[in-house]
């Protein structure tokens, strides 16, 4: 059985697939102290020196800070996360969604999407042999 | 169901739009007896006769004016610059949350920029500040030098050169002073220095009169274009006071600054002294000052026409591109 980390706001794990998730729990807002501990979590799975595409489930998202955006797109887990899915589905997770690709720039390769299946696909690419 | 006779059309066109974007309902589907100016309510019963059909939910009047009224007193504090109000999100999933999600998350970042240009304006008045107290320095130390010099030539070109900083400093203590660092009130700025050069000069030469006509509200943003016109008004004014009123000749000297487009500049220094017998070709002129405006109106890509006569004073037109 995969390992899950939950922390406040996320639950964090890696997939059989080889790709790391996280999923932003019901009605969350997540500040800085959030992403904070989402990094630990996301060490934590990931092997060092190595890097594993990510799957962030924004479904049921709430809020997100400025702090938080930022930190996950200019100090991501760079040596950790080499891609980014944002799993989508509200109008609300839509607007933090594009947001954080069109003002917060993320370093990795980031992508929207409505399915889950179409997400795995294309962050497969990104899974190291 | 409220009433709605107090919602003005405006509101009922905004919310109307809401409705039929969240319903999934085509605006196409509304009747056209069913315009966007008619009553919201008679809107509201065709949206909900249709609920069923698209398997939707039309929202309430009461939620959508809370929402609405809510979302544009915190678009209404963002655009004073108050970015303390936040849009609540209430958790529904709706267009509203997404809406006010949106607005903070804007107001966040508007709040980022304004204040990281505040820093970079107060860091710029800092510079200008700064350049002009090197500039003072410098001239400070040419005026010293002269008194220290004997002779009158070399003591009058040091002096010169003190008033040519001064020109040039000037434009930064206008700079630092002023409400917007990105353009220069030119009009402003040749009318201190013109009055500035004359105050100065005017203590040695007297029984000359000033006289301006600027056009106000000259902007440039090229600060080095505003430097390079300084230094030639500085050496035409000078050239003026110390030569067109010999012997406490009585006279009258004049700026005048036209801005003929949007885009050329035209400035007319002009004195009634004893003139020159010829006109002289600009580039022909072996003094430093000639050779100082000939460069300088290179630098700018003007023109400059200089008109003179045996006492019928001498007027210099410049023009060029901003």
């Amino acid at each position: 059985m995969e390992k899950v980390i939950e922390t406040r706001v996320f639950r964090t794990w890696v997939s059989k697939e080889g790709i790391l998730c996280t999923e932003v729990k019901d009605g969350a807002e997540i500040t800085i102290e959030d992403a904070w501990e989402n990094t630990e979590a996301v060490y934590k799975l990931v092997s060092p020196d190595s890097s594993l595409p990510i799957l962030v489930n924004l479904k049921n998202i709430k809020s997100i800070s400025k702090e938080a955006r930022d930190y996950f797109s200019l100090r991501n887990r760079n040596s950790a996360v080499n891609a980014m899915g944002l799993l989508i589905k509200s109008p609300l997770s839509t607007i933090i969604g594009n947001f954080f690709i069109g003002l917060n720039k993320p370093v990795v390769p980031t992508k929207l999407f409505y399915t889950e299946k179409k997400a795995i696909s294309w962050l497969l690419k990104y899974v190291e042999d | 169901m409220s009433k709605l006779s107090n919602i003005d059309l405006k509101r009922i066109n905004a919310i109307f739009s809401l409705i039929s974007n969240y319903s999934g309902i085509e605006k196409k589907d509304i009747p056209e007896n069913l315009a966007l100016s008619q009553k919201i309510e008679k809107t509201y019963l065709f949206l909900k006769k249709y609920e069923k059909i698209y398997k939707t939910t039309v929202i309430e009047y009461d939620y959508i004016n809370k929402r609405i009224e809510e979302i544009l007193g915190v678009v209404t504090s963002i655009a004073k610059l108050d970015y303390s109000k936040k849009a609540y999100i209430e958790g529904n999933g709706d267009i509203f949350d997404a809406i006010a999600g949106g607005i903070n998350m804007l107001g966040e970042e508007l709040k980022g920029s304004t204040v990281s240009l505040k820093e970079k304006e107060t860091l710029l008045r800092e510079i200008h500040h700064r350049v002009k107290n090197n500039l003072q320095v410098i001239s400070s130390l040419l005026n010293l030098q002269t008194s220290f010099i004997e002779d009158t030539t070399a003591k009058e070109k040091f002096s010169e050169s003190v008033q040519r900083v001064r020109s040039m400093a000037l434009i930064h203590e206008m700079l630092y002073n002023s409400e917007n660092l990105s353009q220069l009130n030119f009009s402003k700025y040749i009318e201190s220095l013109s009055k500035y050069l004359f105050d100065t000069y005017v203590i040695k030469y007297g029984y000359i009169g000033y006289e301006s006509s600027i056009k106000t509200n000259i902007k440039i943003q090229n600060i080095d274009t505003a430097i390079t016109c300084g230094l030639i008004i500085n050496e035409l004014i000078s050239n003026s006071l110390k030569y067109a009123f010999p012997n406490d000749r009585k006279g009258t000297l004049s700026v005048s600054v036209d801005q003929n487009d949007k885009s050329e500049i035209k400035i007319i220094v002009k004195d009634n002294g004893i003139g020159m017998s010829n006109t002289p070709v600009i580039e022909e002129i072996s003094s430093f000052g000639f050779l100082l405006i000939h460069t300088l109106i290179e630098q700018l890509e003007g023109k400059i026409k200089l008109t003179t006569g045996q006492n019928k004073g001498t007027k210099t037109e410049i023009r060029f591109k901003i």
